[in-house]
C-alpha cells in the first residue's frame, strides 16, 4: 500500500470498510452493536413524516400550541410526539399567506430528523443546495411545480449542526370539519421542507 | 428529477453499510461527555461533499460514501483508530476472514448485513 496510514481514503469495498469500524470501536468499547442496532431500527422504522405531520395538525388546531411551537420547537413538539431527547433543536418556521418558507442546507445535509426522519435524496444533491438559495423561486417552479406568486417573498433557511429548520405550512381552505388525524394526513413531507405550498392552488396544472 | 421521484418516499437506506456508517457515526457522537461532539464528524463531512462538488451527481451512493470518508478520516485524525489498524481490519473483512456474523446478536441479531450467502471462507493470505 502506498497510501500515508493517516489518509485512509482507499475505494475499498464500502461494506467491508464500514464493518471494520464497527468491529474495531465495539473492540475499544467505544460503541455497542446493540446500540447501533438500535438507531438504525429509531431512523429505519420509528422516525419519517409523519411525525412532523402530526405537529402540523395540531398546530393547525390548537392556537396554544402553535405559539408554543413557533416559540419553543423541539419542547413543544415533544408534547405531541416522542423524541429522541439527543435530537439537534427544531426551529418552525411559519407560511403565511405573504411568506413562503424554504429549508436547505446549503454545506452538506443538516435535516430536522426529529420530525421528518432521514432526508430525500435529492435534498443532498449538489442541485438543490446551490438553487434553493440563488434562485429559490425558479427552483420551485421548474423542480417543484410550485408556482409561488409574485407577491409572496420566499425566505430560505439555511440548517446547521446546531439548529435545524421545519415549516409550518398553511391550513387548506374547506377544512375546517376535518379531525387532527384527517388534517395530518394533508400534510406531506415536501409542504414541512418548502417545496410544496399548501393552503392556496398555487400548483401548476400539468 | 421528474415529480414523481419527487413525491416518492424514498427508502431511509439503500444498503445495509450506508446504514452502519451513519449509525456508528451518530452513536460516536451521541456519547453524553462531549468529547467529540456532532460538529467534529459534521465539519469532516461538509469537506468531504465539497471536494465532491459538481463532480458527481447527488445519490445515495455518492452520499454516504462521502460519510463513510468522513468517519474514517474523524477517527484516524481524532487518534481514536489508527490507520494501519482500519485498513488490516479492512482488509479481513475483504477477503472474508471476518464477517458480520460477529455483529450478530442472540435471536434476533438485526444484523442488517445477511445476503452475502457464505458464512465463513477462510484464505490463508
Amino acid at each position: 500500500m502506498t497510501d500515508t496510514p493517516d489518509r485512509p481514503t482507499r475505494p475499498d469495498d464500502p461494506s467491508a470498510r464500514a464493518r471494520a469500524i464497527q468491529s474495531l470501536l465495539v473492540e475499544k468499547e467505544l460503541l455497542t452493536t446493540e446500540a447501533v442496532d438500535r438507531i438504525v431500527s429509531t431512523y429505519e422504522d420509528d422516525l419519517g413524516p409523519q411525525t412532523g405531520a402530526r405537529v402540523v395538525a395540531r398546530a393547525w388546531t390548537d392556537p396554544g400550541f402553535k405559539e408554543r411551537l413557533l416559540e419553543g420547537g423541539i419542547e413543544a413538539i415533544a408534547e405531541v410526539v416522542d423524541v429522541p431527547d439527543d435530537l439537534v433543536d427544531v426551529e418552525v418556521v411559519e407560511n403565511t399567506p405573504d411568506v413562503h418558507n424554504l429549508v436547505v442546507c446549503t454545506l452538506c445535509s443538516c435535516y430536522p430528523w426529529a420530525v421528518l426522519g432521514l432526508p430525500p435524496t435529492w435534498y443532498k444533491s449538489p442541485e438543490y443546495r446551490s438553487r434553493a438559495v440563488r434562485e429559490p423561486r425558479t427552483m420551485l417552479r421548474e423542480q417543484f411545480d410550485q408556482e409561488i406568486p409574485a407577491a409572496v417573498d420566499i425566505e430560505v433557511w439555511d440548517s446547521n449542526s446546531e439548529l435545524r429548520y421545519m415549516v409550518l405550512p398553511q391550513r387548506p381552505p374547506g377544512t375546517a370539519d376535518l379531525t387532527e388525524d384527517a388534517l395530518a394526513d394533508l400534510v406531506t413531507r415536501d409542504a414541512m421542507i418548502g417545496v410544496e405550498r399548501l393552503g392556496e392552488s398555487t400548483t401548476v396544472e400539468q | 428529477m421528474t415529480d414523481a421521484d419527487h413525491r416518492r418516499d424514498e427508502p431511509a437506506f439503500e444498503a445495509p453499510w450506508q446504514a452502519r456508517a451513519f449509525a456508528v457515526a451518530v452513536q460516536l457522537t451521541e456519547r453524553g461527555d462531549g468529547d467529540l461532539p456532532w460538529e467534529t464528524f459534521q465539519a469532516r463531512l461538509v469537506e468531504e461533499i465539497e471536494a465532491d462538488d459538481d463532480a458527481v451527481e447527488g445519490t445515495e451512493d455518492v452520499y454516504y460514501e462521502q460519510w463513510l470518508r468522513a468517519l474514517e478520516r474523524l477517527l484516524v485524525e481524532e487518534g481514536i483508530v489508527a490507520g494501519s489498524e482500519l485498513e488490516e481490519r479492512t482488509r479481513e473483512f475483504e477477503r472474508g476472514d471476518r464477517d458480520a456474523s460477529e455483529f450478530v446478536i442472540g435471536e434476533h441479531g438485526h444484523s442488517h448485513d445477511h445476503g452475502h450467502g457464505h458464512s465463513h471462507s477462510h484464505h490463508d493470505h
